[in-house]
C-alpha cells in the first residue's frame, strides 16, 4: 500500500502550479473577455504541457496516463481554479476519439492544433446520455444537442447519434446552428441545431461510451476535490484574520466546528479520489460507471458544502465577485451537475450496486 | 383560537385583489419575475412604488399620522399575501421600511415634513449606511467620524454592501461621534445627501455579476445638524430598531409560499428525461413537500407574532427566528429551482437586465436564465441585514437567556 505520489507525479503537480500561478481575478476576467470566453492560445500551452498528451493511449502517440496520474491533474487544476476546460474539452474528446479509433483526430487533439467540444446532451432529456434526438442517415446529421460546453471555440464538433453513433462534424460544415451562451463558470456552450449536417460516423457501443463517461465523473470530482481544497485554505486563512468583537473570527466556537466538519468532508473527499482512481485498472466497464457515479456525487456534495461554508464564512466579501471562493464555487455547480447531478449520479451507483 | 377571517377582513381582501388585477402592469410583473438579484431595480420598482402611492397603499405599515392607512395587522397581512401571490415586486425597503419608521418614530415633525412625503412619493432614493469593511457582524465597533463645524457635520469614513448606493440621493449612516464613551454610546444616526463632493460611490459586483451592492466612501462629506435623527449618542438605540423591523417588518412566509407553487409547477412541466416530468421524482417531490411544510409552519409564526402585535405585546427577538428561518428556506427554494432546469440551469448570462428588449434568448424554459444568477445571490439572505450567526447568537441570548 503507497498513498505517495511518484516523482513524475509530483514534477507534473509542481508544473502545473507554476503555470497557473496565483489566483488572479482580473487576469480571470481578461481572460474571459476573449473571442467566446477563452484564450485559444492558452489551449495550446496547455497541450505543450503534455495534459492532453497524458489521457490518450501510448498507441495513439499519447502518453497513457494512468487514472491517478489524470485525477492528480484534474485536482491540482481545481486548486488554482484554472479556466482550462480540460475534463471537458480536453479529455473527454480525446477519449471518445480514441475510442473510436480515430487516430488522426487523437493526433490532433493532443498536439492542440485542434479543440473539440462533445454534443452529448439533448434538451428535454435532463442527465440522460442516450442520444434520441440526434440520428445519421446517409452520413448526414438531424436533431438539436444543448449544453455543448466549448462549442463556440470548436474545430471540432463530436455528437453522440441514435443507435450507439459517434458524428465528426467540421467547424463550418452546412446545416449546423449553434445559439452561444455563458455558463456559469464564464466559460461559453451552445445549443445547436443540427440540419442533414455532413458527418463522419463511428461505431460507439454504450458500455464504451459508459467507460469514458466514468472516466469524466471521476476527474469532475478529482477537480472538485481541488476546488474544495482552495476554497477550506481560503476560509480557513480569512477565519485566521477577520477580527470582529475583538478576536478573530476563528476564534468562535460556532465556526470552529463548521470549519472542522468541512475538513472532515474533504479528506472524506480525499480518500474517495484516491480509491476510485486506483481501482480503475482492475474494473470493468459497466462497475467502473457506476462507481465512477457515486464518486463525484459523494465529492459533489463535500464540495457543494464546503463551497456554501465559504461564501458564508467570508459574510459580505463571499458574495462578490472580487474573491477566489466565488469562482470556485461557481466551477463545483458546473462539475457538480456534469454527466449528472448527485441524484442521478447516487441513483446510477444505487440501481446498479 | 381561530385562524378564519372576518368578513370585514375579507371584504378587503377582495379591494386588494381587484385592485392588484386591474393596477399591476404585466412588464412590471414581468421585470420582478425575470430579475436575478434581491432587489429589483427602480425602474421596475419605482413604477410600483408610486402606483401603490397613488391608492394610498405604499405606506401601509407607517403610522397614520405619517400618512400611514391604519390597517389592523392582519389587513397588512392580506395585502402582502395577495402582493405575494400576484407576483408584485417587492418594493425597495429602504425609505419605506427602514428610515421611513425610523423618522416616524424618532424623528421631528420638521424632519417628518421634509423627508416623509418624498419617500412616499418616490422621489427620494434612499441607501443605508450600516456596515463598514472592519464592521460587519460587530457593527457597533463602526469607526466612520462625524464632527461639528458650526451647524453641519462632516463625515469622514467608509459604508459598504450599500444596496442601491448608484441609485440612491440620500443615505442613512450610523456615525460614531463621540470616540470617547462605550463603543455603543458613542454613535449618532445622521441623513446625509450623496449628491456633493464629498460622497463617492464606487459599485460591487457579486458572484452572479449583478449590480446591487457598492462601497461608498465619505471624505469630508457635509450634512446639515438638522439631519440627524435623534439625539447625538442614539444612535444605537435608533439602529436596533431600525433592524427588527428589518428583519421582521414585513412577511416573509407569503412569497416563499408562493416561490413553492412555483416550483411545484416547474416541476411539472420540467423533464425527467426519461419517465414524464419530474413531478414525478419521488425525491424532488418529497423536498418540495418539505419546504412546503416548513413555509407553512413558518407562515404561523409569523401569523403568532402578528397576533402578539395586535394585542400589544412587543415582536423584540422573535423577528430574528422569523429571520433567521425564512433566510434558509429561500436559499433551499432557489437551489432546488436551479435544479429542476438541470444543464439550463447551469446558464449564467453576463447582460443585465433579463427583462426588455436587451436580454438574450433563453436556453430552455426562460425561467432557467434567472435560476443560477438567483441562486447565487440567493447565498446574501443569511448575510444581510445581520447574518444568521448573528441572529442565532441575538435569540440564544435575548430569547434563551444562555
Amino acid at each position: 500500500m503507497n498513498f505517495d505520489l511518484d516523482e513524475d507525479q509530483q514534477l507534473t503537480r509542481d508544473m502545473i502550479g507554476r503555470f497557473l500561478g496565483p489566483v488572479d481575478i482580473a487576469a480571470r476576467h481578461a481572460m474571459r473577455k476573449a473571442e467566446h470566453g477563452y484564450p485559444r492560445i492558452r489551449w495550446q500551452q496547455i497541450a505543450d504541457l503534455g495534459l492532453l498528451a497524458l489521457a490518450a493511449p501510448e498507441a495513439m502517440g499519447g502518453i497513457g496516463g494512468t487514472m491517478v496520474d489524470l485525477a492528480l491533474v484534474a485536482e491540482a487544476l481545481g486548486k488554482d481554479i484554472a479556466i482550462d476546460p480540460w475534463p471537458e474539452n480536453g479529455v473527454l474528446p480525446i477519449r471518445l476519439a480514441a475510442t473510436a479509433g480515430d487516430t488522426a483526430l487523437v493526433a490532433d487533439l493532443v498536439t492542440g492544433v485542434q479543440f473539440a467540444a462533445v454534443a452529448f446532451a439533448e434538451p428535454a432529456r435532463r442527465y440522460e446520455t442516450e442520444a434520441v434526438s440526434a440520428k445519421a442517415e446517409s452520413g448526414h446529421v438531424t436533431g438539436t444537442k444543448t449544453f455543448v460546453l466549448g462549442a463556440p471555440l470548436a474545430d471540432t464538433l463530436l455528437v453522440t447519434v441514435t443507435g450507439n453513433k459517434l458524428a465528426k462534424i467540421a467547424k463550418g460544415a452546412a446545416g449546423v446552428i449553434r445559439q452561444d451562451y455563458s455558463v456559469i463558470d464564464g466559460s461559453n456552450a451552445a445549443t445547436i441545431d443540427l440540419h442533414r449536417a455532413p458527418a463522419d460516423l463511428f461505431d460507439l457501443p454504450e458500455a464504451k461510451f459508459e467507460r469514458v463517461i466514468g472516466d469524466i465523473r471521476l476527474l469532475a470530482a478529482a477537480e472538485m476535490l481541488g476546488l474544495g481544497q482552495r476554497m477550506f485554505d481560503d476560509t480557513l486563512a480569512y477565519a485566521g484574520e477577520r477580527q470582529q468583537f475583538g478576536a478573530a473570527i476563528g476564534s468562535f466556537q460556532a465556526l470552529q466546528h463548521r470549519l472542522v466538519e468541512c475538513y472532515a468532508a474533504l479528506e472524506q473527499a480525499r480518500s474517495m479520489v484516491l480509491r476510485t482512481a486506483m481501482l480503475d485498472p482492475t474494473t470493468d466497464d459497466a462497475t467502473w460507471s457506476r462507481i465512477a457515479a457515486g464518486a463525484k456525487a459523494f465529492v459533489g456534495e463535500a464540495a457543494t458544502r464546503i463551497g456554501l461554508e465559504a461564501v458564508q464564512m467570508h459574510g459580505g466579501m463571499g458574495q462578490t465577485d472580487e474573491l477566489a471562493i466565488g469562482h470556485a464555487l461557481k466551477r463545483v455547480m458546473l462539475l457538480d451537475k456534469l454527466f449528472g447531478d448527485q441524484d442521478h449520479c447516487l441513483r446510477r451507483f444505487a440501481r446498479a450496486a | 383560537m381561530d385562524l378564519d377571517l372576518t368578513k370585514d377582513e375579507l371584504e378587503f381582501r377582495e379591494e386588494v385583489r381587484d385592485f392588484l388585477r386591474t393596477s399591476l402592469p404585466d412588464y412590471v410583473r414581468n421585470g420582478a419575475k425575470r430579475t436575478p438579484g434581491v432587489f429589483v431595480e427602480p425602474d421596475i420598482g419605482l413604477v410600483w412604488h408610486r402606483i401603490l402611492n397613488d391608492k394610498g397603499w405604499v405606506a401601509y405599515h407607517w403610522p397614520e399620522d405619517c400618512g400611514g392607512t391604519g390597517w389592523t395587522p392582519m389587513q397588512r397581512y392580506i395585502f402582502e399575501k395577495e402582493c405575494a401571490i400576484a407576483g408584485a415586486p417587492a418594493l425597495s425597503v429602504l425609505g419605506l421600511r427602514l428610515v421611513g419608521p425610523v423618522i416616524c418614530a424618532f424623528g421631528t415633525q420638521q424632519q417628518k415634513d421634509r423627508f416623509l412625503p418624498a419617500i412616499r412619493a418616490g422621489t427620494d432614493y434612499w441607501c443605508q449606511g450600516y456596515s463598514e469593511p472592519q464592521s460587519g457582524s460587530d457593527l457597533a465597533s463602526l469607526r466612520t467620524r462625524a464632527r461639528r463645524d458650526g451647524d453641519e457635520y462632516i463625515v469622514d469614513g467608509s459604508k459598504i454592501w450599500t444596496t442601491h448606493a448608484h441609485h440612491a440621493n440620500w443615505i442613512f449612516c450610523l456615525v460614531r461621534t463621540d470616540g470617547e464613551v462605550k463603543k455603543q454610546a458613542g454613535i449618532s444616526f445622521l441623513l446625509i445627501p450623496m449628491d456633493q463632493p464629498g460622497v463617492t460611490v464606487t459599485p460591487i459586483i457579486t458572484m452572479a455579476g449583478d449590480h446591487e451592492v457598492n462601497q461608498v466612501f465619505l471624505d469630508g462629506a457635509r450634512t446639515s445638524v438638522d439631519n440627524r435623527i435623534g439625539e447625538e449618542g442614539q444612535g444605537w438605540t435608533i439602529a436596533k430598531f431600525l433592524l427588527e423591523n428589518e428583519r421582521g417588518g414585513s412577511f416573509h412566509a407569503p412569497r416563499l409560499i408562493r416561490a413553492i407553487d412555483h416550483l411545484e409547477e416547474l416541476a411539472g412541466i420540467a423533464p425527467s428525461g426519461h419517465n414524464g416530468s419530474l413531478a414525478g421524482d419521488i425525491q424532488i417531490a418529497t423536498r418540495i413537500a418539505r419546504l412546503r411544510l416548513e413555509a407553512e409552519a413558518l407562515e404561523t409564526t409569523e401569523l403568532r407574532i402578528l397576533a402578539d402585535i395586535a394585542k400589544g405585546r412587543p415582536a423584540g427577538p422573535q423577528t430574528s427566528l422569523v429571520k433567521l428561518i425564512s433566510s434558509e428556506i429561500h436559499q433551499r427554494i432557489d437551489g432546488l429551482a436551479m435544479g429542476l432546469h438541470g444543464y439550463d440551469g447551469l446558464q449564467l448570462p453576463t447582460v443585465r437586465p433579463l427583462y426588455g428588449n436587451g436580454a438574450p434568448p433563453p436556453i430552455g424554459d426562460e425561467d432557467a436564465q434567472v435560476a443560477a444568477a438567483r441562486y447565487l445571490n440567493s447565498r446574501a439572505w443569511t448575510v444581510f441585514g445581520g447574518s444568521s450567526e448573528v441572529q442565532k447568537n441575538i435569540i440564544a441570548k435575548t430569547v434563551l437567556r444562555l
